[in-house]
This record gives C-alpha cells, sequence and structure tokens, in this order.
C-alpha cells in the first residue's frame, strides 16, 4: 500500500496504524504498572507475531553480490517490506550482517518501469505488448530460421549470473541441445574468467581456495586490486575484525581504497603492471630463502623456472615499473613469510587487463611457493562480484568450452556423456567467448543472440561498438527484469522474474550452494527463467518437463561430479554445500587442496610468468590512466540499485576521481566539468579531487548510463587465455568541460555495466 | 536488424498496471453505480459531507493519545445510541442490549462484534469510505464486487449510514467500527472482552481500584492477542471514570 494516499483512504491507512499503536503505547503503560515485565514481554510478542502472521517470510540467499548473504525477507505480496537475520546456522557467511543493498535494496521489484508482459516489434519496428503465445512463437521462428539457414553455430547465448544455478544449467542446455551452438558465455568473461583460466592452469579448480571463516584465521591478508569494504562489505567486515585481532594487511592498489585505512602496509602501484609487483615479492622470497621448501617439492611442480622467470624483477625495475619502492616489496615478503597462514585475496584490479590470466597465475605462484594452500587461513580468494556468477557464470556450464562442472567440451568422453543426456549432438569446437561474440558478429559469424539478464549495450567493453553489434543483428531476443539499454536493440523482450520471486540456489564465493526461496509471486506475467526456456525448447522441438527447479537440480548433480550429493533438499536440511560435494554422503569441502591439487599429478603447476604491460600505455596524446570500479552504495549497471531512491541520495550521479595536482594544472575544482576522452570515445562528469588516485590515474565507476564510462574502454584488446577486456588501463586525456552544463543531464537512473 | 527503441507501451510495466486495474475498477465501479439508479445517485450527491464526517471521525482516532482514547471509549455510548437507527435484527438485539452499567456494555459490545463477524460494520465503513478519489485499486474492486452482489442491500445500508451522519452519530460508528476491524477481533478476544468488562462491572460494584487491577492480573492467563491493547486502553478509561465517579 502507497504511503502516500490522500482523502479518507489514506486517513483510514494512518488511522488504522496509528490507533493500533496508540491502544499499544496505553497497553504498555497499563501493564507497566500491574504486570510483571515478561508478561509484558509476552504481549508484546503476541501483538507483534499477529501482525507478522500476515505476512510471507523466507530465508533466502541475497541477489546482489557474491558474498553470499543470507537472512530472512519479509513479503505482504506486493512488496519486500524487510530483510532480517536468519537462524545463524543458515548464514554461514555473514551471521547477522548485510550490506546496505542488501537490506534495503529491493524497490526495483515493484518499480513502475519492471516489465510485466512480453514485448514485440509491431510493422513500423516499434514495441507492443505481446502474449506470452506471440512472442515465444516470435523467438522460435527468429532463432529458428536462422539456425536453419546458417547453423546452430551462428547463434549465441549470453547468460545470466544474476539467476539462479538451475536457470543457468538450462540455459547452458538450450544453447546446445536446442540452438545447436556452443556459443553460451556469461558476465564472468568481463571479471574473473581471467582468474578462473589462472587458478584452473595452476591448481585446478577456478575457484576460492578458502572457505569464508579463513579470512578471520589468516595471521596475514594480501588484497589487490579490491575495494573490499564497498564491493564486498561483508567479507571487509570479517576481514577488518581480524586485522584488529592483530592480523596483517597488505593493500597493493592504484587507488588508496577504504580498506587500505586498516593496512599494516599500503603500496600505491602503477595499474597494469600486477605480475611486476607479485613477481617482484615472489623474487625476493625465493632468493632469500624464505619459501617454503617441503611444500614446494612435495606439492608443486615448475618451482625452478618460477625462481628463473622472477629473477629479471629486480626491486630497482619493480619500482620503475610500479611505483612501489624496494623496501615495500622486501616488507611485504617478511610479512607474508613470516606469517603463519596467509590469503591471498583479490577483486577485478587483478583480473581486468589483457594480460590477467598472467595476473592471477604469477599470485597463484606466490601462495604456493609460500605454503599457503590447503591449510586452515591460508589460500587464494578472488571475491566474485555477480550474486551467482560462480555458480550459475562457472559451475554451471553456460560457457563455450566447457560443460556443467568445468567438464571440457573437447573431451569425446564428456561429450558422450552430455549427448546421451541430452539427446542431441555438440560440436566439440569451442564456442565465442562473450567479448569474441561482439567481434564475431562483425563478420556475420554470429547472427542472432539471446541474451538473458546482461546489460551488454553498457557492460561490454568499448559500447559503442557494442550498440552497433546489437543493432545490426539478424534477430535479437532479450530476457530481462527490464527494458535496459540492450533490450531497446531486440526483436522479443521476455519478462522475467527477480531472485524474490523464484526458487532455486546460488553459489557464492567460497562455493557454498545455498537455497534461494520465493518469498512472492512473480509481478505481472513475469516467469522465471527456467519456465521460460522451457517453453521455448517445447517449442523448438524439445520435451522438456520439468516440475520444479529441485528437479533440474537432480539433473544438473546427476551430470556433474562437482555437485553429485547436492540437491534441494540436503541444501535445506544442512544450510549450504560447498563442492566439491561428489556424493549424498560427502560433506562438502571447506577448504580445496588440503591433500592434493586438482592436476593429474596431484601437484600445483608452477607457471614461470614474464613481462607484461597494458595493452594501451599513457602517452603525450592520452597521458592519463584511467581505472574503473563500483562504489558502495550502487552495484553494476545500476538496473537494481538506481532503482532506489534512497541508494541514489546517497549516490546519485557519476564522477571522475582526479588528484590535486593534476586538478590544479588543468585549473578545475571538486564538482566542476570535465571531459575525458579515450581513444573509443568521450564522456563528460564531474570532478572529484582526492589524493585517492595517483597523479596520472583516474578512477570512474562503472553505474551510470548517462555517462557510461564503457564509452573510453576497448573492446578490441582481451586477455589471451580467458578473452577478459582490459577495464582497468584505459589511457586518456581530460579538460575542463566546454559545453553547456544543462546537456550534462542530471542523472536519469540508468547503468554502466554488468560485471563480476 | 532493428533499430533501439527507448519507448515501449506503459501497460507492459508494473507501473502501467497498477493504473489499469485503478480504472477497471473504476469502470466497475461507476457501472455498478448506474445500476442502482437514483438512491445511489442521491448519496453520491452527498459526497463531500460524507467525506467530511468520515475524515474526522478517523483523524480522532488517528491522533487518540491516552486522554481521547477516553473518548473513543465513550464513543461506545454513541454508538449504542446510534444502533437504535439500525434496522436489523443484530441492531434491534443492540438496542435493548443498551444500559447504563458496564455488564450492559459488555453485551453491547458482544452484539457489535457479531455485526463485525458478519463483515456488515466493514462493509458500511467500505462503503463510507468509497466515495473518495484515493482508494487503492484493490479497495475499489472490492467495493465494485460487493455493489455487484449486494446492490439493495447496500444501497439500504449507505441510507442508514447518511441517516447516521445527519444525527451525528457516524463519526462515532466509524472510529469504533476501524478500530476493532483494524484489531481483528476473535472469539477469544471477544470472550476476553466479555470477561474483561464483567469484571469492570464487578469493580464498579466494588468501587474499589483494587478491584480493577486484580481483574487485570486474571487476564494473564488468556491468549494475549492484538485486541488485548485496546482492551487494556477501555479498562484504564473506564477505571479513571470510576475513580471519578466515586470522587
Amino acid at each position: 500500500m502507497s504511503d502516500d494516499l490522500d482523502g479518507v483512504a489514506g486517513y483510514m491507512q494512518r488511522a488504522k496504524q496509528q490507533a493500533l499503536e496508540n491502544v499499544e503505547h496505553v497497553a504498555e503503560g497499563v501493564a507497566a504498572e500491574t504486570l510483571p515485565e515478561g508478561k509484558l514481554f509476552e504481549i508484546a510478542q503476541s501483538i507483534g507475531d499477529k501482525r507478522l502472521e500476515e505476512l510471507n517470510v523466507e530465508d533466502t540467499t541475497c541477489g546482489y553480490c557474491a558474498v553470499g548473504c543470507r537472512f530472512d525477507l519479509y513479503s505482504d505480496g506486493e512488496e519486500i517490506l524487510a530483510a532480517r537475520p536468519t537462524a545463524e546456522e543458515d548464514a554461514p557467511v555473514n551471521g547477522i550482517s548485510t550490506c546496505v543493498k542488501g537490506k534495503f535494496s529491493y524497490d526495483f521489484v515493484n518499480s513502475d518501469d519492471r516489465l510485466t508482459s512480453p514485448l514485440v516489434r509491431d510493422e513500423n519496428g516499434e514495441f507492443r505488448e505481446a502474449t506470452w503465445d506471440e512472442a515465444l512463437s516470435r523467438v522460435a521462428e527468429g532463432l529458428g530460421a536462422i539456425k536453419d539457414e546458417h547453423g546452430g553455430e551462428a547463434l549465441s547465448v549470453i547468460a545470466s549470473s544474476k539467476a539462479t544455478n538451475e536457470d543457468n544449467y538450462l540455459m547452458g542446455k538450450f544453447a546446445r541441445q536446442v540452438l545447436g551452438t556452443n556459443s553460451v558465455d556469461n558476465c564472468n568473461r568481463l571479471c574473473h574468467s581471467s582468474t578462473v583460466a589462472g587458478l584452473a592452469r595452476t591448481y585446478g579448480y577456478g575457484a576460492a581456495s578458502i572457505t569464508t571463516e579463513d579470512l578471520e584465521l589468516a595471521d596475514c591478508i594480501l588484497l589487490t586490486g579490491s575495494n573490499t569494504t564497498e564491493a564486498h562489505p561483508v567479507l571487509a567486515t570479517r576481514i577488518k575484525q581480524n586485522v584488529r585481532d592483530g592480523a596483517d594487511l597488505l593493500v597493493f592498489d592504484p587507488r588508496e581504497v577504504q580498506i587500505a585505512e586498516y593496512a599494516t602496509q599500503y603500496s600505491r602501484v602503477t595499474p597494469g603492471y600486477d605480475a611486476v609487483w607479485i613477481n617482484g615479492i615472489t623474487r625476493y622470497i625465493v632468493n632469500n630463502d624464505l619459501h617454503d621448501e617441503s611444500f614446494v617439492d612435495e606439492r608443486t611442480t615448475g618451482f625452478e623456472d618460477v625462481k628463473e622467470a622472477v629473477q629479471e624483477f629486480t626491486p630497482e625495475r619493480v619500482e620503475e615499473v610500479t611505483g612501489v619502492p624496494p623496501e615495500e616489496i622486501a616488507a611485504a615478503a617478511e610479512t607474508v613469510a613470516a606469517a603463519d597462514a596467509c590469503v591471498f585475496g583479490w577483486t577485478l584490479g587483478l583480473t581486468e587487463h589483457s594480460h590477467g590470466t598472467e595476473n592471477v597465475m604469477a599470485m597463484a605462484n606466490l601462495a604456493a611457493v609460500t605454503g599457503n594452500l590447503g591449510k586452515p587461513g591460508a589460500g587464494v580468494s578472488p571475491f566474485r562480484g555477480q550474486n551467482n556468477v560462480q555458480g550459475g557464470g562457472g559451475d554451471m556450464g553456460p560457457l563455450p568450452d566447457n560443460f556443467p562442472g568445468y567438464q571440457d567440451i573437447a573431451d569425446d568422453e564428456i561429450r558422450a556423456k552430455f549427448e546421451d543426456a541430452w539427446d542431441c549432438e555438440i560440436s566439440p569446437e569451442y564456442g565465442y567467448y562473450t567479448t569474441q561474440m561482439f567481434l564475431a558478429a562483425d563478420d556475420d559469424d554470429v547472427r542472432g543472440m539471446y541474451i538473458i539478464g546482461e546489460n551488454a549495450a553498457l557492460s561490454e567493453p568499448g559500447v559503442n561498438h557494442a550498440e552497433d553489434v546489437l543493432r545490426d543483428l539478424e534477430f535479437l531476443v532479450v530476457q530481462d527484469l527490464f527494458v535496459n539499454e540492450t533490450a531497446q536493440y531486440a526483436d522479443v523482450v521476455l519478462p522475467a522474474c527477480s531472485f524474490v520471486e523464484k526458487t532455486g540456489t546460488f553459489t557464492n564465493t567460497d562455493r557454498t550452494v545455498q537455497m534461494v526461496k520465493q518469498v512472492m509471486e512473480p509481478k505481472g506475467d513475469s516467469r522465471p527463467d527456467w519456465k521460460i526456456l522451457q517453453d521455448l525448447a517445447n517449442r523448438m522441438g524439445r520435451e522438456w518437463d520439468y516440475d520444479s527447479s529441485a528437479e533440474i537440480m537432480d539433473e544438473v548433480s546427476s551430470l556433474t561430479p562437482l555437485y553429485g550429493g547436492v540437491s534441494h533438499e540436503r541444501i535445506d536440511a544442512e544450510g549450504g554445500l560447498q563442492w566439491p560435494c561428489w556424493d549424498e554422503d560427502h560433506p562438502g569441502t571447506e577448504r580445496l587442496y588440503t591433500e592434493a591439487f586438482n592436476t593429474e599429478s596431484g601437484k600445483a603447476n608452477l607457471q614461470a610468468v614474464g613481462y607484461s604491460e597494458p595493452a594501451e600505455t599513457p602517452d603525450e596524446r592520452y597521458p592519463f590512466t584511467l581505472t574503473t570500479g563500483r562504489v558502495l552504495y550502487q552495484y553494476h549497471t545500476g538496473t537494481m540499485t538506481n532503482r532506489e531512491a534512497g541508494i541514489r541520495q546517497y549516490s546519485p550521479n557519476n564522477f571522475v576521481e582526479i588528484h590535486p595536482e593534476a586538478a590544479a594544472e588543468l585549473g578545475v575544482e571538486s564538482g566542476d566539468l570535465v571531459t575525458i576522452e579515450s581513444r573509443n570515445g568521450e564522456i563528460a562528469v564531474p570532478a572529484q579531487v582526492t589524493d585517492r588516485v595517483g597523479p596520472e590515474n583516474l578512477f570512474v565507476p562503472i553505474h551510470f548510463a548517462d555517462s557510461a564510462v564503457n564509452r573510453l574502454t576497448d573492446e578490441e584488446h582481451l586477455d589471451p587465455a580467458a578473452a577478459t577486456p582490459e577495464f582497468k588501463v584505459s589511457a586518456v586525456r581530460v579538460r575542463p568541460y566546454e559545453g553547456e552544463a544543462e546537456t550534462m543531464a542530471s542523472f536519469d537512473g540508468e547503468v554502466a555495466r554488468g560485471d563480476d | 536488424m532493428a533499430e533501439p527503441q527507448e519507448s515501449y507501451p506503459e501497460s507492459a510495466t508494473h507501473g502501467g498496471r497498477e493504473q489499469a486495474t485503478d480504472e477497471d475498477g473504476e469502470a466497475a465501479l461507476r457501472k455498478a453505480l448506474a445500476a442502482h439508479g437514483e438512491d445511489i445517485a442521491d448519496i453520491v450527491a452527498r459526497t463531500d459531507e460524507l467525506d467530511d464526517a468520515l475524515t474526522t471521525a478517523i483523524l480522532i482516532a488517528a491522533a487518540a493519545d491516552e486522554d481521547e482514547l477516553d473518548h473513543i471509549t465513550a464513543s461506545t455510548t454513541n454508538l449504542i445510541e446510534a444502533v437504535d437507527g439500525l434496522s436489523t435484527e443484530d441492531a434491534a438485539a443492540l438496542a435493548t442490549a443498551v444500559g447504563e452499567n458496564a455488564d450492559d456494555l459488555s453485551a453491547s459490545l458482544d452484539s457489535v462484534l457479531e455485526l463485525q463477524r458478519e463483515g456488515q460494520l466493514d462493509d458500511l465503513v467500505t462503503v463510507a469510505a468509497a466515495f473518495s478519489e484515493s482508494l487503492s485499486p484493490a479497495e475499489v474492486e472490492e467495493l465494485s464486487t460487493m455493489l455487484e452482489a449486494n446492490g439493495t442491500e447496500i444501497v439500504e445500508a449507505m441510507d442508514l449510514v447518511l441517516e447516521l451522519q445527519r444525527e451525528g452519530h457516524l463519526e462515532p460508528l466509524v472510529a469504533l467500527a476501524k478500530t476493532l476491524s483494524t484489531l481483528e477481533i476473535d472469539e477469544d478476544a471477544a470472550r476476553g472482552m466479555n470477561d474483561l468488562l464483567g469484571a469492570v462491572g464487578e469493580a464498579r460494584r466494588e468501587s474499589e481500584p483494587v478491584g480493577l487491577l486484580g481483574a487485570l492480573r486474571q487476564l494473564g492467563g488468556r491468549d494475549a492477542r492484538a485486541g488485548l491493547g485496546y482492551v487494556i486502553a477501555v479498562l484504564k478509561a473506564q477505571g479513571r471514570r470510576l475513580r471519578n465517579d466515586d470522587g
């Protein structure tokens, strides 16, 4: 019920609340004089319970970041009224903690522009409302026609890491079985796919080795490229608590982010050269015999190669390239080496580079040579971004090269297993990664796309190019909660449900599979993704007949050894399961690699990593290095948070952080508009003068559509192994804004990019 | 190939649906009103008066502090007077139950509760509230359904409402009805009220404030539900009145 009713209905509404409050107030006064306190409490409890009886309450998993917080959500069927702590045993990661987004940001569910009916194009190319029957028929015809004429390979699917594991499993199955393409990928490509590639190559699993509790058990935590307090607030709390209790915290970052305030040592690094300073630390450790010799001997291969490769990273060279002085490299190395247990944590500052996989492998080498794996308080911890990018984006296999559970599609035996289960033929050739799909579309190798819960028109690097691609596709279907920037190019838009309107599972950043429970009915005619996919598959000649997402998970576990013992029933009963969970009797795996690595030899395969630099370095024409990232009150392309009035009060507008020296040279002050220009495009944003960034660096957040920072980034320079774009380094120049200030639209409520 | 389209039909959105429901409901309401002819037309013509009366009554309930709850309590007496005008069997029973002491009040309240259980009080209030512009879509829909199903009775009820309003009884009626309906008094609570009001009568006979508190303590074993707060408020006010009377 809206608060702004006026007239009699409004009075009634308020009177109802007020009358009840008044009588309760009087009751309190009377009771306090006459009743024992315990009875008073009972009465209050009874009144409270009576009110709550009318609400639907479910424990569920947060749909914002991938920390995996769990809490009770309260709904009256129309909207989400509250998020409150659930039983602590059901919230293993967060306990009673929740960040501002998980606690308050649910207005998007009921937003006026929430799409509740399918849209199709009319004869003039305008959107009109359609029935599900018509919309699904159009999709089946549109995708089917391309498949018939050009083969399934001419189609691609972008799956959604916001959706459940069950939804994502079906997205992968739909691509391969129904459309006949391996070109299915998701937002992990834009963020941590280099983590997955780097860790898989060295240790075997592309995931965090730690359990979240290790952040509190560690003697030392080395963080890099992670604005933890803003991007993963609940994890940051646990880290800060450990530091308060005596642990060392080392922060390497181009920006002096808030967590650096708690650090034992903060080192500012030049963006784009992370492997250099990491190798510098490794060099110091091995050259001073500070490495864990027995661990290296017994549990790794390739140590000598690594030792040789790091020799070029002398303290002088590291300082010259990264700006980190020799004493800081030495201090960090000594601290890591002295610690009994160290966690190495990172976010996208390490990965969103044209050599992100090498950065991750350099970090994996450092963790291994110091023996910090497979024991309490030690390990590697990439902090994943999207709520379900670990599970939906990776584990469930909506990937061009892997089936669910990271099973290689090129492996004949594995492929045969899925061909048999899905009753179809599957090509052994890898499909396109997301970033490659957009490049392949230029050559007409991709002609139709099915984009689910992603805002590629803003989130892809070099969005000017992405827009051209979307416009030129022969057929585009978008499935989303909103008509976002991507959907504006669609032939058909299908209305999907948010996580509060469906049941399934998410897998968080420490591999814990947790229940997502429906708290309210789908809005309007919107539907859960898995139901839409099932209807579509059946229209395109298949016979899917899942009755529930629990049935889908049963199919996942039958085909995916990592999830072999996972079922909804068990997760609900046990409060979350960490993979690998091989069978029904397996308890799940808190920490990876306690006994062996997931490689053929069972040892970690250390990889020699040499010098690397950004694809685009600053020069006279573009002298600044631009990095991008997040702010606390916002989330990704803003489709959810920008619909929350309270959030927008805190963080309504885009901005650029610029160092005082640079600002003085340009003659700009905080609040002045500046134009930032790269080789790919330009945007105008207000300056925020701060020494949080270095004198030659700029920072712009990713959340705002009206001045989308991805107009400046570049779509072509990708990590060779993981195809991750270089969001974190763009060469730019900056000048005071010269146009009319009014043209810098006051913020209009949309997005900037969906990363992990 | 598709050119980007920023615009799309609002009817395909959550906001558009809410508005459509509102409009549909209003249309249904208008149709139902038209079908019931002049009686309703007369009532509609007097909307402003009705609105004002309701507004005042509800504001009193809404803003009630401890003292003003006395007023609400006192209004039960007005209510009982008011129902003299009602013609249903329940109303007749209520009317005959009117008395000077709290025991009678207890019985009267029981009758009011009976009215409420049958949905008639709610109906009266809903109909009375209908003639404003700001009903929620759900309320408008409910009202139009109600009018379709029970048009004649509702028209009669409206006549009663207007009659009550003319005689100045509407305010207390609405205030009490809303309070009772908010509290969702069920059988247990109703019995509790009877018992308590019986105790009030006893307390009055004993003329001892201690008796009142004693009665309150007896409440301890009972299911404490939402109605309790109201009952305590009534008791407290009654107790004060008893003390004042004695004093």
